[in-house]
């Protein structure tokens, strides 16, 4: 019954909406009236972020008492999901709806509900960049994470990258080295360096991972960055991560929506 | 509208099941809000800039119009080019992604001052450009320049004419970034607060 009032209540704001909205398109002639499905669908991160911790309505505004006595925030939260997904729709195998029911009882809890903050390492964003290495274009994931500095400012940065042939040439590695006498000729061969294609070949070979390898090759313009293909987020909390993904498609529940629930072990 | 009077069905377990388990309790901590809230400017202050950048926004959706109308004067269009780049950043691009038939998705970036150029002159006789009322913007967050740093969403409804012909209509979502900037203004000697616009990445959502 709490849901069936939460969908009456959905249908009153929204017809609220278009009568603000012709309000303004008749003020501007350039402009027209949004269709509803474009008020539902979640057209940024942050505002799945502000719809997940009950901040913002359909329409971006704060939510009020009146508009959580009619949608409260156990059932906002299930319009955060994939419903395309077909194990949300398979008659026969609930598991993955247990599993979604399970995540928004815990998320919900009334006595510590959780929320999701973009500056706090509960966010990871995986890209799925185009990228030319050495003349051939291929796709790698740049993992990024937000970074909070000391005067209270934030940023992006790469925090890994993963992709094929993303390491030193094993050829190059026979050529590019520091002698294992150089000790005592107090390294003088670290002068090597000054004149290497590449210094990475001087490094430990934990250190000549992919990411590693990226940071030296787009310092020699070796690798430059095409596009990103598809951005990611992993989301965690406590015993569980979320994945958000873009839809596009032409139905309310499109946009930014969790593709993926993961129970992590207690 | 039917996902959404689907979903009481689909998750309907929900309200009998909640009484079943111990739910986990953890709340966000009090250092990471704290984060949150220095990180970010306050509600007033927000909405100040929200109605600024809104004012800029609708800015640039007038100057799209009259550069893409075709029954514009050119005198008219050219301006409201110049109008429009002045409104961006040095260097804002324009991306555009666009979803083909067989679901890959093809992508283009060009200088902002190109894709303005671009709109003067594509091959239809008579071209109508709308935006949707919606303009979302998210929360501004400081960056380490100093400046403060959100996003608008806005949806454009463009239709290409040929003749009385429609020959071409989409519905494009464009992600605006918004780049608040503190600048001193010389006549009046007191700094205050600009709002530029910079990259746009453009999706198309949907083709008529």
């Amino acid at each position: 019954m709490r849901l069936l009032k939460a969908h009456i209540s959905f249908l009153f704001i929204m017809a609220l909406s278009a009568g603000t909205s012709a309000q303004l398109a008749s003020k501007l002639n350039t402009t027209t009236e949004t269709p509803p499905d474009f008020y539902v669908k979640v057209k940024q991160l942050g505002e799945f972020i502000d719809r997940f911790n009950y901040l913002s309505d359909w329409k971006g505004d704060r939510i009020t008492q009146e508009f959580a006595s009619k949608m409260p925030r156990d059932s906002y939260i299930l319009y955060l999901f994939n419903l395309a997904d077909d194990r949300i729709t398979d008659p026969v195998d609930s598991t993955y709806r247990m599993l979604c029911n399970e995540f928004v009882r815990d998320v919900t809890d009334s006595i510590a509900p959780q929320k999701v903050s973009l500056y706090s390492g509960q966010v990871v964003v995986r890209a799925q960049t185009s990228i030319v290495c050495n003349g051939i274009t291929q796709t790698v994931i740049l993992t990024l994470v937000p970074e909070v500095l000391s005067d209270r400012s934030a940023k992006w940065v790469i925090a890994n990258v993963e992709g094929d042939n993303l390491l030193p040439r094993s050829d190059s590695l026979a050529v590019h080295f520091i002698a294992p006498n150089s000790h005592e000729t107090n390294f003088i061969n670290l002068r090597k360096l000054n004149g290497t294609v590449n210094p990475l070949y001087f490094f430990s070979l934990q250190m000549q991972d992919a990411t590693n390898y990226f940071l030296s090759e787009v310092a020699r313009k070796n690798i430059s960055i095409s596009h990103v293909e598809k951005v990611t987020y992993l989301i965690s909390f406590p015993h569980w991560v979320v994945t958000v993904e873009n839809f596009e498609r032409n139905t309310m529940n499109s946009g930014w929506l969790i593709s993926d629930l993961s129970k992590i072990g207690r | 509208m039917r996902y959404l009077l689907f979903l009481p069905f689909v998750f309907g377990v929900l309200a009998v099941a909640s009484a079943q388990e111990e739910p986990t309790k953890t709340a966000l901590s009090s250092k990471e809000a704290k984060i949150v809230d220095e990180i970010n400017l306050s509600d007033a202050d927000i909405e100040v800039f929200k109605d600024q950048t809104r004012q800029k926004v609708e800015e640039f959706q007038q100057h799209i119009v009259i550069i893409g109308s075709k029954d514009q004067p050119d005198e008219m269009r050219n301006l409201a080019e110049r109008e429009a780049l002045k409104l961006f950043i040095d260097g804002a691009e324009m991306e555009s992604s666009v979803i083909r038939p067989n679901g890959s998705v093809q992508i283009q970036s060009r200088p902002m001052q190109n894709y303005l150029a671009r709109l003067k002159s594509l091959p239809y006789t008579a071209v109508v450009i709308k935006f949707y009322d919606l303009v979302y913007i998210s929360s501004f967050t400081k960056g380490p320049d100093g400046r403060y740093y959100s996003s608008a969403t806005i949806i454009q409804e463009f239709s290409g004419l040929s003749g009385d012909n429609l020959v071409y209509k989409d519905v494009t979502t464009k992600e605006v970034e918004i780049i608040l900037n503190l600048v001193e203004d010389k006549f009046f000697n007191e700094k205050k607060w600009q709002v530029l616009l910079g990259n746009i990445k453009a999706t198309e959502t949907r083709r008529g």
